[in-house]
């Protein structure tokens, strides 16, 4: 099993660093992305904070406080963009993800409301340019205390499988509260074929839409945890002309950190682009400046992946590609993170074997 | 009075279901002509607006509803899709406080529902009562008229004045500059044939001509603003704008006649070839008439000092003119400025008056400002 890059490189750190810059350097890595979420009056935006509070800590990421400052904004909408909404969101600053909550409303015709309202995101965020997912935020909240081990809203389920007739109207009430129409509709289903709680809260968390909106906000913190590490390296450079300077000038010029900022820069240049196929298809990405539409390299988005199974002939490709993007109409971003991965490749080439030759 | 009677307005925002409204109501409402969208000069007896049940209202559809509400006063507002959104309810009651400056009878409807029948009586009972009150105590057609026509403008109209404008300043610019360019070149003209006496002369005629040519550009504008005066705007004339024409075109300096090292430097040529004149011819007529040497030498001194003034008032004369065809120039470009400064505050005055206009126009549709009544 490879080491995450992240642990490879507190692991190099702590034989040579004392411990407040170590403690320092795990809390600067460890630190979360701080999430803040607003839009629309009357989209559901406490809603969406309760789904998102609990899964974001797994995702590495926290909810920032009203008003407090947060690194990426989860723009959350209704139906459509209105004029007003576009306005708002062409003026965020910082990384950004629109959410169409109440997705689970969209449209009972058709192939139902999930693939319309994933039709209508995608549209949207050919509009705006802003990553776009659809989201039913009670359905995550309700899979969360489903999960917790809640009974009450099982048993309602059950009691309506069994016999919809006399439902008492205090639980008829509650049901639609807590899933709505369609929620109630594809819960009694699985309820109904004999799914138990497990497997209904994985159904309504499936049929959320939070892990799509997760793994865009994961995308959207990319930049800053990139940031955030060349950062953390940058101040430990002060400490490599102390009396253990040696010792931290090796540690910072070692394989781990260039691995480190490797696999950071990845995240950055992956969440860049717009489809990037997880089994290494060239795909086409988009410039987050729109400077330049250019490749992800086959073999560079699963690039840690490849490690052991690349030969060194795949990492000194992938260096050189990376270093000829490095080189393109990129943003400074984009320029940085290139010449991390090409650096990054070339550690992996000489790991694999690789033997530099002297210029003639 | 039944050809404007017949139309019903139906509109809303994007995806809040309003062709869905209109569509039903089409089938309901047989007797009138629904549409989502006015033609030209078209009055609806009523008009119903749209919003989504999905939450409430934002600024731009408020701007919608005021749009809506600004062409009739038998305004029904619908919130859709109640059959999916249990909340409608509230929405309904934020809307209403919402859209409070609005007297509207708000209702939910379903009309393409997809759980459950439609849900359009409401709505209609709302507008049948709208109508009727409509009907009783109709809004006054010649004040809408008036105001129609007087104060508010319909976009094509305001497409159309906007072209006018952009033209319009296309036109005063270019007729700014051929005025410039034909009263240097006049100037120009004159500054070469010009005698050391009407120097002076002709700096007070620059003042009095540049004056006159900025007063030919009023007039011109003027006349472009008059027939501008579309739909009954008033357009304030440039004479309100608080510039004096007359100190614009006035030139702020006179002409720099530099020339104490010209002058030394011309005196010293000029006695030089003064001084070569008078020996050359002295010593040649001495040679020929000796016995008249002391008077030739005498009178070809003089004739040496009389070349020698004369050509240093010839260098001097074409120093001056010189500098007058450098003033000149400088003097016509600085009035080319004023004038397409004046041409552009002129369209920026036309420009600002109408968007105000149609601001008015949208805010109060019963608003009337007859024309001629100007300031």
């Amino acid at each position: 099993m490879p080491q995450h890059p992240y642990a490879a490189l507190l692991g190099a750190g702590a034989a040579v660093l004392d411990d407040s810059a170590l403690e320092r350097l795990t809390a600067d890595l460890g630190a979360p992305v701080l999430v803040a979420v607003n839009g629309r009056v009357g989209a559901g935006l406490d809603t969406v904070r309760r789904a998102l509070r609990g899964s974001l800590r797994a995702a590495g990421a926290l909810l920032a406080g009203p008003g407090a400052p947060a690194d990426v904004t989860v723009y959350v909408f209704v139906e459509t963009l209105t004029p007003d909404d576009e306005a708002l969101l062409a003026g965020v600053d910082r990384p950004c993800v629109a959410v169409l909550n109440k997705a689970d409303l969209t449209c009972f015709r058709g192939e139902g409301p999930l693939v319309a309202a994933t039709a209508r995101c995608r549209e949207l965020q050919r509009r705006t340019g802003v990553p776009t997912r659809p989201l039913a935020a009670l359905l995550a909240v309700a899979a969360s205390r489903v999960t917790a081990g809640e009974r009450s809203l099982i048993d309602a389920l059950r009691t309506v499988v069994a016999c919809p007739a006399p439902l008492a109207p205090g639980m008829r009430e509650g049901l639609l509260a807590e899933l709505d129409l369609f929620g109630t509709a594809i819960a009694a289903a699985a309820v109904g074929r004999g799914a138990d709680a497990p497997a209904v809260a994985a159904l309504l968390h499936q049929a959320s839409g939070i892990s799509a909106v997760l793994e865009e906000i994961d995308r959207a913190g990319a930049p800053i945890r990139y940031r955030r590490l060349i950062g953390a390296l940058a101040r430990l450079a002060d400490l490599a002309v102390g009396p253990r300077g040696a010792g931290v000038a090796e540690f910072l010029a070692g394989d781990a950190v260039a691995l480190a900022r490797m696999a950071a820069a990845l995240d950055v240049v992956g969440a860049a682009a717009t489809t990037v196929d997880p089994v290494g298809a060239a795909a086409t990405t988009v410039d987050p400046v729109g400077a330049a539409a250019t490749t992800v390299d086959p073999v560079g988005a699963p690039a840690l992946r490849a490690d052991s199974v690349g030969g060194s002939v795949t990492h000194l490709r992938r260096a050189v590609h990376w270093r000829r993007y490095a080189q393109g109409p990129v943003s400074a971003l984009h320029r940085r993170c290139g010449t991390d991965i090409s650096r990054g490749a070339l550690r992996l080439w000489l790991q694999a074997g690789g033997v530099a030759e002297a210029m003639p | 009075m039944s050809e404007y009677r017949d139309v019903i307005l139906v509109s809303g925002p994007a995806l809040s279901g309003a062709t869905s409204v209109a569509d039903a109501l089409r089938q309901r409402r047989g007797g009138y002509h629904i549409v989502e969208r006015l033609g030209n000069g078209e009055r609806p007896a009523a008009a119903v607006f749209v919003v989504s049940a999905a939450a409430p209202m934002t600024q731009s559809d408020i701007s919608l509803l005021d749009a809506a509400a600004a062409s009739t006063n038998a305004v029904v507002a619908a919130v859709s899709k109640i059959d999916v959104y249990r909340g409608w309810p509230q929405v309904l009651e934020e809307n209403r406080a919402l859209a409070a400056s609005h007297p509207l009878s708000w209702v939910g409807v379903a009309a393409d529902p997809h759980i459950g029948p439609p849900k359009l009586e409401s709505l209609i009972d709302a507008l049948n009562s709208a109508l009727a009150r409509e009907r009783r105590s109709p809004r006054n057609q010649l004040l809408f008229n008036k105001s129609h026509a007087q104060s508010r403008i319909g976009d094509r109209e305001r497409a159309v004045a906007v072209r006018q404008l952009r033209v319009a300043r296309v036109h005063l610019t270019g007729r700014a500059r051929a005025i410039c360019a034909s009263l240097r070149a006049d100037l120009r003209r004159d500054v070469a044939g010009l005698s050391r006496r009407g120097v002076d002369e002709f700096c007070s005629g620059v003042r009095r001509r540049s004056a006159r040519a900025m007063a030919e550009l009023d007039a011109l504008l003027s006349h472009v603003v008059d027939d501008l005066d579309i739909a009954g705007i008033d357009i304030p004339g440039i004479d309100i704008l608080g510039i004096d024409s007359a100190e614009e075109a006035r030139p702020t300096y006179l002409p720099r006649f530099g020339r104490v090292r010209a002058d030394r430097v011309t005196v010293a040529l000029s006695a030089g070839f003064g001084l070569g004149v008078a020996l050359t011819f002295g010593r040649l007529l001495a040679d020929l008439a000796p016995a008249w040497a002391a008077a030739i030498t005498a009178a070809s001194l003089l004739t040496g000092i009389g070349l020698s003034g004369w050509v240093i008032r010839a260098r001097g004369l074409a120093a001056e003119r010189a500098a007058l065809d450098r003033w000149v120039t400088e003097v016509t470009a600085g009035l080319r400025t004023a004038m397409e400064e004046r041409v552009v505050m002129q369209m920026l005055a036309a420009e600002s008056a109408m968007a105000a206009e149609a601001t008015a126009g949208r805010n109060a549709g019963s608003r009337i400002r007859p024309r001629g009544d100007r300031p």
